[in-house]
């Protein structure tokens, strides 16, 4: 072993080894600047991206948080508390604001979700149609059905039960996962059941969780927390931070959390070895904001949709796709002030999910 | 039949001269086995169903398997190697109903000859176990189903590094998980194999996450440090089981020497075409491997020409190779299998794994380079009832030409080493980073990886900000996935990619490319001819244009070596061989054109100096030799020369790799050693493990040398021992004479045994 590690020392000299590495890493990275002449056909498919004017403004952005912050310690620019958890001690930001859930209530999600006879495998419209002609009106009035009995059954105690993973799991199957009854499904639940979550990484999988941020009801507010590390070592302790706030009947909701977030948070989990469940009934906002508002917006980002919905215009933000970056100056740095923005817009995030959600219910409310 | 045609062979006088050996390998009856605990009854039936008996290395296996061990298997091609490791794990996943095990293939082609055998046992034995194969072509819709509930999945090395980033989804898999088998593992040499053994470890290390310690099983062709392989492969101890049971037919191999004179009159393709004409004729089916595609079908073409006009023989001659669809090679796999094919000519691509019955007579155009894949080749022919025939038509190249005045070293025990290098610091920390970014890396219990490295590597990787260390271990940070910048086949990433009207051919290293690939160079790529069109340095990019040319190109350069550090002497007797860091600079100057044997044209090239660190040995000549060269009136920087290319010619032979695999250097005064001095090294960046095994091996490389030069009917040197086709100085100056007395000198020295003149 004494002479490997002669050979070894003979090899690194100055580094180069480690440097290539992370050169020809750098250039399989996931961020890609679009260049002005570039058309959309032309972005790279399958990385994120940012375009040029965006990218600029956001490296001017970030010096000048660096000359701001300079010499400032995390914890008073970004004032929060230490948490104890199970994995160690984490970082936490709470913020309240004047804000609410707005779902439809469970007598009317129920109404709703049963007067929809073609959730019944083997009803169509034509059949749906005649069925009311007949006089049957929901789901209820098949209970005792020879054919539909079964399944009729089936829904009414899900109904009955509010048990909402059931039915997105059914409502899914027969229609898409986006359908408006999927949406409604969510009237079983309180609104304190919710919990809102918007995760920002140092780049796509296999790579830390920086900042967890939740949202939940907690009487006339939302309450913000936002678990962020310090250092990469607090990514566990914040992991099991959120875990605290699992459990119960609990309900996601996220911004394209089916695909990104809630995997991403497994993944993570799975890489310390913390076992723990994160499956509930999981309300994705961009699968719905899709469905009802595509033809109506130039995209689905959620900026996109805060701008048009709710009129607001972010200052000073950045984008999501140098969320890695910001922070990466921070770590090589210790200088918070490119944390500002990652916190603020990771707020701002989970606050215009919230109001989507909210609005969603409303679009769609006959 | 066979007899008749051999005797009349050895009797003509267009070939007798040219057989240069004739060895009779006797047929032999098989052993069977016997089983401790019998196998259960669906298993049982399997076996019974198809009349299976099983051989005595078969039992030895399923045994040593069912105690626990790790086995490695090398019995020759065809033996019944799958089914000494099908049935134990056949066994577990009997027994556990939670129990996977995961096999690992080099080839797609492989993988789908696997997953039918195992759709067979499924059936038979009626244990599921919904064996799937996972590779790059698996559907993304299947993909769940399988991870959720396949319990035998076959993939290959390059899909396994892939997905073990993604173990959090394979959980069930990885949780369950009780055997891996690599099979043809001998393929895991080299730069990929060196991979490979990381990917492996990096697997070992994800099954101890989720509690599973799976057995290996690796089986391979037959290599002569099995042992060593596999646990350098694994990292684990391995049971060696090489006594094969399974009984063979009586084959008599030939070799073939078309340069018996050393000169030859015919080239030795048109060798070829006779040799396959003269069995075709008797209507021995005979399958004839060639070096090239184009020359399976020239062979192929030729011989149908040479055929009488409308006679039936020429419908009976097919070439068969990669590039052919699916279907085109299913017609002469069935062609031959049913007898309605009596001549087949084809690149390797009928190596390994597919099936085409058993013929009568094999003709191996060309040494393939290893013994193993000879062998391989020559298992082709044989029945177990019918004698058969296996030729070796010899080239006019060293190693050839070795084998063809040598044949015992090529039926004695087997010395060809295969070789893995876990120490090359660009395999490693790439891997490394890999390992970091699928679990928290914790230095004290990662004993799979060399520790020595390790702890540097790491401290260097956190320098560039790709990991950190936290209380949890050291943890990823970097950009971008790991995987994707690492790849298997390559030192490093930052390979040249080879492509031809936009369509990627291959990767290749850079002092490959620059060697091969370069502006106006003549590359083959599965035999076909290209000639390359742009080399774009800045982003390593190599276009080339399908031509078929007359002529090939070689790249002249010049290398210049520093030595940075010795890691070990070696002494023998009043010689010392010494190993260490070298400092090489290869400077490509340009490149000749060959025609006919003749240079028809040089061409400059202006390219950067390529620099890299790599693992070499050399020695010194001792005054008194220097002296005696002179004497004699010999030209002393012409032996070194001489004797730097017949050694690098000849190593293969004992360290598996190709020849382009090993740079040399030798020069009447070294900077460095203040002496004559010649260097072999590892032609790849950080080394590779190949002249640190030399290094060990350097008598017997030394005497093979000798015997090389000695045995060469030339004068004053040719192809066939000396000259080497890829020699940077146009194989000036050169001394035979002069590299024999060096080598006679040294091996006096060395103290081994004399030699006989």
């Amino acid at each position: 072993m004494k002479e490997m590690s002669e050979r070894n020392k003979n090899h690194t000299p100055g580094g180069h080894i480690g440097r290539r590495l992370r050169e020809s890493l750098e250039r399989a990275s996931d961020v890609v600047v679009i260049e002005r002449d570039q058309t959309t056909a032309a972005r790279p498919f399958a990385a994120a991206w940012v375009d040029y004017r965006e990218y600029h403004e956001a490296q001017r952005l970030k010096s000048e948080l660096l000359r701001r912050y300079r010499g400032k310690a995390l914890e008073d620019v970004l004032p929060g508390e230490e948490v104890r958890t199970a994995r160690g001690v984490c970082y936490r930001l709470v913020s309240r604001n004047a804000s609410r859930l707005r779902t439809v209530d469970p007598a009317e999600a129920g109404r709703r979700i049963l007067s929809d006879l073609k959730l019944l495998y083997g009803v169509g419209e034509v059949t749906e149609a005649s069925m009311k002609r007949q006089g049957i009106g929901t789901i209820a009035d098949l209970a005792d059905h020879p054919r539909f009995g079964g399944q009729a059954r089936s829904i009414l105690k899900m109904v009955e039960e509010g048990d909402t993973m059931g039915l997105l799991d059914w409502i899914g199957r027969g229609f898409q996962k986006s359908h408006p009854l999927a949406l409604f499904s969510s009237g079983f639940h309180r609104e304190e059941d919710f919990i809102l979550i918007d995760i920002e990484t140092l780049g796509m999988f296999q790579r830390p969780i920086i900042l967890l941020g939740l949202a939940r009801v907690h009487g006339n507010e939302i309450r913000v927390e936002q678990y962020l590390l310090r250092r990469i070592d607090e990514e566990p302790a914040a992991l099991a931070g959120l875990l605290t706030h699992l459990g119960g009947r609990r309900a996601f909701v996220t911004y394209n959390g089916r695909t990104f977030d809630i995997p991403y948070i497994r993944e993570r989990l799975a890489y310390y070895g913390i076992r723990a469940n994160i499956e509930g009934p999981h309300f994705d906002v961009l699968h719905f904001s899709r469905r009802a508002w595509r033809d109506c917006v130039p995209d689905c980002k959620l900026t996109t949709l805060e701008h048009c919905f709710l009129g607001i215009r972010r200052e000073d933000d950045v984008p999501s796709a140098l969320v890695p970056e910001f922070y990466e100056s921070y770590m090589r740095t210790g200088n918070p002030g490119p944390l500002v923005p990652i916190v603020e817009h990771n707020r701002r995030d989970l606050l215009t999910l919230a109001s989507l959600f909210s609005k969603l219910h409303e679009e769609w409310q006959p | 039949m066979i007899e008749t045609a051999l005797e009349s062979l050895k009797m003509s006088p267009r070939f007798r001269d040219r057989i240069a050996h004739i060895e009779v390998l006797p047929p032999r009856e098989p052993q069977f086995g016997e089983l401790g605990a019998p196998l259960s009854a669906g298993i049982s039936h399997y076996l019974n169903s198809r009349h299976i008996r099983l051989y005595s290395h078969q039992c030895q296996a399923v045994e040593a398997l069912r105690a626990g061990r790790n086995v490695i298997l090398c019995t020759p091609t065809a033996s019944g190697k799958t089914l000494g490791f099908d049935l134990p794990v056949f066994e577990t996943l009997e027994s556990d109903r939670q129990a996977t095990a995961l096999f690992v293939y080099p080839t797609k082609a492989l993988s789908n000859d696997q997953l039918k055998v195992f759709k067979d046992m499924e059936r038979a034995t009626g244990i599921r176990a919904d064996a799937a194969v996972y590779d790059g072509d698996t559907p993304v819709s299947r993909r769940g189903r399988i991870r959720e509930m396949s319990r035998i999945i076959v993939t290959n090395p390059h899909e396994l590094h892939h997905v073990l980033p993604w173990h959090s989804k394979w959980e069930r898999f990885f949780r369950n998980l009780r055997y891996v088998v690599f099979d043809e593992a001998h393929r895991y040499r080299g730069v990929f194999g060196s991979n490979v053994a990381f990917v492996i470890r990096r697997l070992r290390r994800i099954a101890r996450f989720y509690g599973a310690s799976p057995r290996f099983v690796l089986s391979t062709a037959t290599l002569a440090n099995p042992q060593e392989f596999g646990e350098k492969l694994v990292g684990a101890p391995f049971a060696v089981i090489s006594e094969d049971g399974s009984p063979r037919g009586g084959k008599t191999f030939l070799f073939y020497n078309p340069f018996f004179d050393g000169v030859g009159t015919l080239s030795p393709h048109q060798e070829t075409r006779d040799l396959f004409l003269y069995f075709v004729k008797r209507g021995l089916q005979t399958l004839c491997f060639t070096a090239s595609r184009r020359m399976a079908e020239l062979i192929a073409l030729w011989s149908k020409e040479a055929t009488a006009a409308g006679s039936a023989l020429a419908e009976q001659i097919a070439a068969y190779r990669a590039g052919y669809l699916p279907q085109e090679r299913r017609l002469i796999e069935d062609g031959l299998k049913r007898g309605l094919l009596t001549g087949v000519t084809s690149t390797n691509a009928l190596e390994v794994g597919i099936d085409i019955g058993s013929l009568d007579c094999v003709i191996i155009s060309g040494y393939p380079g290893t013994v193993l894949a000879t062998w391989q080749q020559a298992g082709r022919s044989g029945r177990r009832n019918r004698d058969a025939l296996a030729v070796l038509v010899g080239f006019q190249n060293p190693l050839d030409q070795y084998l063809m005045r040598h044949p015992e070293s090529f039926f004695g025990k087997p010395h060809e080493q295969a070789i893995i290098d876990l120490a090359n610091p660009y395999i490693l920390s790439g891997q490394l980073l890999c390992a970091v970014a699928e679990l928290p890396f914790e230095t004290g219990s990662e004993e799979n990886f060399p520790a020595a490295h390790v702890g540097e590597m790491l401290g260097e990787l956190a320098a560039e900000g790709l990991v950190k260390e936290t209380p949890h271990g050291w943890v990823y940070t970097g950009r971008g996935r790991p995987v994707e910048a690492v790849g298997l086949d390559h030192i490093a990433r930052d390979a040249y990619r080879i492509t031809s009207d936009g369509v990627l051919l291959e990767t290749m290293d850079t002092s490959q490319a620059y060697r091969e690939a370069h502006m106006g160079a003549v590359l083959l790529h599965q035999g076909e001819s290209h000639v390359v069109r742009r080399f774009d340095v800045e982003n390593h990019l190599v276009e080339v244009e399908r031509k078929d040319v007359d002529y090939y190109t070689q790249a002249i350069k010049n290398v210049d070596l520093e030595i940075l550090g010795t890691r070990a002497t070696r002494r023998l007797g009043q010689m010392a061989v010494h190993l260490g860091e070298l400092e090489v600079s290869e400077m490509t100057l340009g490149y000749k054109v060959i025609q006919n044997d003749q240079v028809v044209a040089r061409e400059e090239l202006d390219l950067p100096p390529l620099r890299f660190r790599t693992t070499g040995l050399w020695f010194t000549i001792p005054n008194e030799l220097r002296r005696a060269i002179y004497d004699r009136g010999l030209n002393f920087g012409g032996a070194l020369h001489a004797l730097e290319h017949a050694m690098i010619a000849i190593l293969p032979f004992e360290v598996m790799c190709d020849r382009w695999d090993i740079g040399g250097l030798s020069t009447p005064g070294h900077p460095g050693t203040g002496e004559p001095t010649i260097f072999l090294y590892d032609g790849y960046e950080g080394g590779i493990g190949l002249t640190e095994k030399a290094q060990g091996l350097m008598e017997r490389v030394t005497r093979l040398t000798l015997e090389l030069i000695r045995d060469c009917p030339c004068e004053t040197g040719c192809p066939a021992c000396i000259l080497s086709p890829k020699c940077g100085n146009d194989n000036r100056p050169m001394d035979k004479q002069g590299a024999f007395l060096l080598l006679e000198g040294m091996l006096e020295r060395m103290g081994g045994p004399g030699t006989r003149v």
